[in-house]
């Protein structure tokens, strides 16, 4: 790394954004593992990064990666997490729209909506190119939308969840 | 901010409380502490090493703790990990020497022992020393004299593993003139040279002695040798007989056994490959032999590369005179085959698979070569198949592994080598295999086309339809009974022809099986090496489908359209990639190309360090 990075600080600074990141793509309950995890093999790796822009693209791809691992160790190793209490608020529908996408879409919804990411820098945080970007985001989208219109039974008309 | 956007993003801040950053930084600092204290406890035979590192700042040092950390760890984890070292090619436990001989495995330690693997072909061998050859070995009277004769050949393949561990091979020769390479064709259709000629586990499934009886539900498929569920009945197996048995007849005899066709973890260094080449076609009475060359360091066929490195060594295949190609067909001939020859040389259906680290390979993961490839076809002028690549003439997975030789080929080269897109994938976890079923659900009307597999979607509903059964819950196991249930009969057709090719396996019943000495065909002649080698996670865990062995190449090419057509526009690499199957051609480089490759996609320095400029060196060999 250039003379002069702060690790620390960085790591001050990026904290709450990655932590946040993992959470989208693993639930809340692995996020702090997969997030110190990221932090730390960027830690290792700091001698082959150049400048703090290659920091950012090595510390989301790898955030991804470890976290879509937990993921998938924990689809496959345990019993799926409980599902929370039904509740018809927007809120809670909106998060088991979200938890029913795969992990990738959800960390390219998070960049995309959350952190305002363009497709361009989706696309190098993850390690792919514009165009997967641009798909994975639509295509979740549209899924969201999908879940959501699926109303439960009872459940009123609502003008305004419709995802675009 | 869109309304809509808005409502989205405050349902993601609410979906990812309770995951506190406070805890994240701390424990990073920890962590960070952590390794400082073990790396300075540690750091003597580093400033040894390199003492300019330590004018270094921090980092630096930090990036050396780490390692250390790294090696620690992966030292104190070896017994139990090396079987599997550099096939979990992005794991980080890839870095260290076994130095006993494990149980069931013969150790390699003089170049005598490395002769001798041919005398049993189906063992577990482990390389205990780094061996050199003389020069003086390959003259007349050494004891090689003319040349390294390859260990197994197509008609008795080598079938066993072979762990390199971690070891050098320097000053391999091999040589093989024209007529060599046509007595070398022992089964009519292929030569095979490099230090092993023919490395295969399928190969005794092929075996003409057995007979096969594959029973299900009262159903009695009664093959001849071959299971075939396609041709055989005009029909698929459907996919709810997964559970098929076959029945051993006692009375024959078996002649090739294990899960093999492994080669791992070596290092071939100084090296020379000189084979010379005079195609020929030759009209036998009831078939058209045509000689296939296949030509690499490692092998000139294997069905599994892992971990190797082939350093400073040169290959080179000569297209030869018509001279020699008359004597070919003299050669058949005298085998008494009643030949007609026409035109024997320069039209000749002439296959040349030529790679820096094998010849062809259904699987490269984790090399690294930089081999000098020299290919000339010379008066040939018709070379149907000049499959030439600096890792594999031919390969159906070529993964995390880098390039950085020179090719001269007047027979045209594929970078890497050519990957094989009428393939299919070996092993799945069942996951991944369940996603594949779903999605073949409903396709139709397959077809290939210029080079490019295509299908139709038979249901209108086809989204709905197959993401109900995702939501459903449904398995490529259950695919059946949810279709029958629910009144789709008309899918599951596509589906059910894929499953009927693979088994359902745990590894614990792989163990079983091997702990109880079964005929592993029974099970899909999968070993837990070569399951871990097709898949990266732990696989002790997972269930998996194995393709049956038997399956031919054009019902690879059925199975392929079925999963190119599922998946279109590429997706099925991605797929792989994804999900850690390794199929295709991911993380893996031609240097020439891009000398400033990034190493980015997966954990590079876990298995792999890279000096400056230089080609990257597996840390096992370093």
């Amino acid at each position: 790394m250039y003379d002069g990075f702060d690790f620390d600080a960085y790591l001050t600074s990026q904290a709450a954004k990655l932590t946040g990141y993992c959470a989208a793509i693993t639930g809340p309950a692995d996020a702090e593992d997969a997030a110190q995890e990221a932090f730390l093999r960027l830690w290792q790796n700091l001698g082959r990064i150049p400048n703090e822009a290659a920091a950012n693209a090595f510390l989301y791809k790898t955030a991804a990666r470890v976290s879509i691992d937990l993921v998938r160790r924990r689809k496959r190793f345990r019993e799926p997490d409980p599902a929370p209490p039904a509740d018809d608020s927007l809120s809670s529908r909106m998060s088991g729209a979200l938890a029913a996408l795969k992990p990738e879409d959800r960390a390219v919804v998070w960049l995309r909506v959350v952190e305002e990411c363009g497709y361009d820098e989706i696309a190098r945080r993850l390690g792919r190119n514009e165009a997967w970007a641009r798909k994975r985001y639509s295509l979740a989208r549209r899924k969201l939308e999908t879940i959501l219109a699926e109303r439960p039974k009872g459940d009123s008309p609502c003008t305004n969840t419709t995802v675009n | 901010m869109h309304e809509h956007d808005r409502e989205l993003k405050e349902a993601l801040e609410t979906y990812v409380l309770g995951a506190d950053p406070v805890r994240v930084r701390d424990g990073v600092r920890a962590s960070i502490r952590a390794e400082q204290r073990t790396a300075n406890e540690r750091t003597p035979w580093i400033r040894k090493e390199n003492p300019m590192k330590r004018k270094k700042n921090w980092t630096a040092i930090a990036v050396a703790a780490a390692l250390v950390v790294i090696l620690t760890a992966a030292v104190a984890a070896a017994p139990a990990i090396l079987n599997y070292l550099n096939a979990r090619a992005v794991q980080r436990d890839s870095v260290s020497r076994l130095t006993q001989v494990p149980d069931g495995w013969i150790g390699v330690y003089t170049i005598e022992d490395l002769d001798a693997i041919r005398e049993d072909l189906g063992a577990n061998y482990i390389l205990m020393a780094d061996l050199a050859f003389e020069e003086s070995d390959f003259e007349d009277g050494g004891r090689f004299a003319g040349g390294w004769t390859p260990i197994g050949d197509r008609k008795n393949p080598f079938f066993g593993i072979f762990n390199g561990n971690g070891h050098t091979l320097d000053g391999l020769v091999i040589r093989a003139s024209a007529e060599d390479v046509f007595e070398n064709s022992a089964s009519y259709s292929s030569s095979c040279w490099g230090l092993f000629g023919y490395a295969a586990y399928s190969e005794y499934m092929t075996v003409e002695s057995y007979d096969q009886h594959v029973a299900e539900d009262g159903l009695d498929l009664n093959g001849d040798g071959i299971i075939d569920p396609l041709d055989q009945y005009g029909q698929p197996i459907r996919a709810d007989a997964v559970g098929v048995h076959v029945i051993l007849d006692p009375t024959k005899e078996l002649k090739h056994w294990g899960g093999g066709g492994i080669v791992k973890n070596l290092r071939l260094t100084g090296g020379t490959m000189a084979i010379e080449y005079a195609p020929v076609k030759v009209n036998a009475p009831d078939n058209m032999t045509t000689v296939s060359l296949y030509a690499g360091p490692v092998a000139g066929y294997a069905d599994h590369v892992l971990g190797c490195m082939v350093e400073d060594f040169s290959v080179t295949v000569t297209g030869t005179g018509e001279d020699d190609a008359r004597a070919y067909a003299e050669y058949w001939e005298r085998q008494g085959f009643p030949i007609t020859m026409e035109e024997p040389y320069r039209r000749a259906g002439l296959t040349m698979i030529v790679g820096g680290v094998a010849g062809e390979v259904y699987q490269i993961d984790s090399c690294a070569a930089d081999t000098a490839i020299t290919v000339r076809a010379g008066e040939v002028q018709t070379v149907s198949r000049p499959l030439v690549g600096g890792l594999g003439g031919v390969m159906a997975a070529c993964v995390t592994s880098y390039y950085d030789g020179t090719i001269s080929s007047d027979a045209g080269e594929y970078g890497i080598g050519f990957i094989r897109k009428d393939d299919v994938p070996r092993l799945l976890p069942a996951d991944v295999m369940d996603e594949i079923a779903i999605r073949a659900a409903f396709l139709d009307n397959l077809s290939y086309q210029d080079g490019v597999f295509t299908g139709k979607v038979y249901a209108d509903d086809y989204e709905a339809k197959t993401e109900a059964l995702r939501k459903a819950g449904v398995t490529a196991a259950t695919l059946n009974e949810y279709l029958d249930a629910n009144g789709m009969h008309d899918g599951g057709w596509q589906a059910n022809k894929l499953m009927a090719f693979y088994y359902k396996r745990t590894a614990a019943e792989v163990r079983e099986a091997l702990a109880e000495d079964t005929w592993l065909g029974s099970l899909g002649a999968v070993s837990l090496d070569m399951a871990q080698s097709l898949y990266t996670d732990d696989i002790n865990d997972v269930t998996f489908y194995v393709l049956d062995p038997d399956t031919k190449q054009r019902e690879y090419g059925e199975l392929s359209k079925i999963i190119s057509a599922a998946f279109p526009d590429g997706d099925f690499e991605d797929f792989c990639r994804e999900n850690h199957v390794k199929y295709g051609a991911y993380y893996a480089y031609d240097l020439r190309e891009d000398p400033e490759c990034a190493f980015e996609g997966f954990d590079f320095g876990a298995i792999w360090t890279r000096e400056e400029g230089g080609l990257p060196v597996p840390r096992l060999f370093k």
